[in-house]
């Protein structure tokens, strides 16, 4: 216990006084003239249910929310009195809007609630024994599977850090962060079943993640970790999920990646329109990002040295021949620009264009003649 | 019925499956898109809101469209009848694995937040096609 409280209400004459008084039917009532705002709501497509859009009016939406929330700092829920002389302050850290907020944030919150999913009963597992698979193959895919349960590990841990600093007025985005929680949770455990569940167990865990991990959690700010997390990592998850659906040999593992993806994308969208949210309302925190990103491009590098890299490889190529990791190669040759690509777009999308020209990624994969023209011709080579 | 695949009447009995299979749309929850299916050089628009497929029809403006998925004529009838064959799209013949490496089918998009769409609702676009199994479809 860190928090006492200013009284000791167990030997409080007033309180045992007036709890006297309650039990005697003398209640004050003053709670029923809050003098809130009386506003009617209702559905606007009760195939929908009742949403946050619903409800996004007067004191009780959000699109009145000033940058800057003089109210409360303890809990209490937007549109309610409070006296700010007695409550407690939680004293949360993110206090303005642009700190957290995002466009469509509470459309994102409402798809993310609709779409859960759960990896115990929705995944076919018993099917697996159904298919055919090398050991070979088997083994590259526990490898991967190691490394998605490491990151999605962190990827709950970062949300739920995240989550108790935010002020309360920002309810629609700390729910949608609990969702994320919870679906980052449900990826850990989706893969650590996988790998199990196929009979080779768990692989390497790599540093070279770790690293990376270490990086986004320790994010100096909300928004540093969200550049980091939702926009550059998830963002090459959801390539790599993409990629990994791609070469799943059986039904049951494209179904994983099916779902997976869904909640990674809804992810990757809230992280586009929180940095669009940013640059268009506080355009001053652009440099800030820039060194975010700078450092999270180059640990993030580091990842294609690493049996990451040769188990997609393995996986891409069906196996550990000359040919076919060749093959492998120029797939996940594919893989890698096309990651590039896409965070360059959704860059783009957020208003963030000049962070093209300075990215770490374009000269270190044209070194490695990872170029979209290497890209347009390996398309053509795949068989 | 037999339903000739491509044509509209295809898309359309797909809508009702929607509506007929309501409870697997439910689970997968809401999906509200428009996207676009190009075979061969014919466009298709199809809405989805909420939890089912509102409105196809034939044409559309692309630019206008969250994502549209195109490709040849014969490619995306070989996906139709693995969906029929195996009654739902087999590992080769699922919409991602298709358009994610080679020029199989494209995502075209002129939009990042519309291209994540295309994953935000993968299992529920991916349902809608599977729906084919219960129709009885002639690939031309």
């Amino acid at each position: 216990m860190s928090y006492y409280g200013p009284t000791d209400w167990r030997s409080n004459s007033d309180l045992a006084l007036r709890m006297r008084d309650i039990r005697k039917g003398n209640l004050d009532l003053g709670w029923m003239k809050a003098g809130t705002e009386k506003l009617r709501f209702s559905q606007e497509n009760p195939k929908r249910g009742f949403t946050y859009l619903d409800v996004n009016k007067g004191s009780y939406g959000y699109d009145d929310l000033p940058e800057v929330p003089r109210g409360p700092r303890g809990a209490a829920p937007r549109g309610a009195t409070y006296d700010v002389k007695h409550q407690a302050d939680l004293e949360p850290e993110l206090n303005r809007k642009s700190d957290v907020w995002a466009y469509k944030v509470a459309s994102f919150t409402e798809e993310a609630v609709s779409r859960q999913w759960d990896a115990t009963t929705d995944v076919p597992w018993t099917d697996l024994d159904k298919y055919e698979r090398s050991e070979e193959l088997e083994v590259a895919y526990a490898q991967l599977c190691t490394f998605f349960t490491e990151v999605e590990m962190i990827a709950t841990d970062l949300p739920a850090k995240w989550l108790w600093r935010m002020n309360n007025q920002f309810h629609e985005v700390k729910h949608f962060i609990a969702t994320q929680a919870i679906d980052e949770a449900r990826h850990a455990e989706v893969f650590r079943k996988r790998a199990l569940v196929g009979g080779v167990g768990l692989m390497e865990a790599l540093p070279q993640a770790e690293h990376s991990l270490k990086a986004i959690l320790d994010g100096d700010t909300y928004g540093d970790a969200s550049a980091f997390m939702h926009l550059l990592a998830e963002g090459n998850i959801l390539t790599m999920f993409r990629f990994s659906e791609f070469i799943s040999p059986t039904p049951v593992d494209k179904r994983i990646f099916q779902l997976v993806m869904q909640d990674e994308a809804r992810h990757v969208s809230y992280g586009m329109q929180h940095l669009k949210w940013t640059i268009d309302h506080t355009p001053e925190r652009k440099e800030q990002l820039h060194s975010a990103l700078d450092e999270g491009e180059s640990i993030t590098i580091n990842q294609f040295d690493a049996a990451l890299t040769e188990c997609m490889i393995v996986l891409a190529g069906k196996g550990t021949k000359p040919e076919q990791i060749a093959e492998g190669v120029k797939i996940v040759g594919q893989l890698q620009v096309k990651q590039m690509q896409e965070y360059f777009h959704r860059l783009r999308r957020a208003g963030f264009e000049d962070r093209i020209a300075r990215s770490k990624f374009t000269p270190m994969l044209s070194q490695l003649g990872l170029t979209p023209e290497f890209t347009a011709k390996a398309a053509a080579e795949v068989s | 019925m037999t339903i000739r695949f491509p044509s509209l009447e295809f898309f359309q009995a797909l809508q009702q499956r929607t509506k007929e299979d309501k409870a697997v749309f439910e689970k997968l929850g809401t999906c509200d898109t428009n996207f676009g299916v190009k075979i061969g050089s014919q466009l298709y628009t199809i809405d989805f809101e909420v939890y089912e497929c509102v409105d196809v029809r034939e044409g559309g403006d692309p630019t206008r469209l969250d994502f549209v998925i195109g490709g040849p004529t014969e490619v995306w009838g070989e996906m139709v009848k693995a969906i029929l064959q195996h009654g739902g799209a087999d590992a080769k013949h699922t919409l991602n694995t298709l358009s994610h490496v080679g020029d199989v089918l494209r995502i075209e998009t002129s939009d990042a937040e519309g291209h994540d769409k295309f994953y935000r609702f993968m299992a529920s676009i991916q349902e809608f096609f599977d729906q084919a199994r219960h129709l009885d479809v002639k690939v031309a």
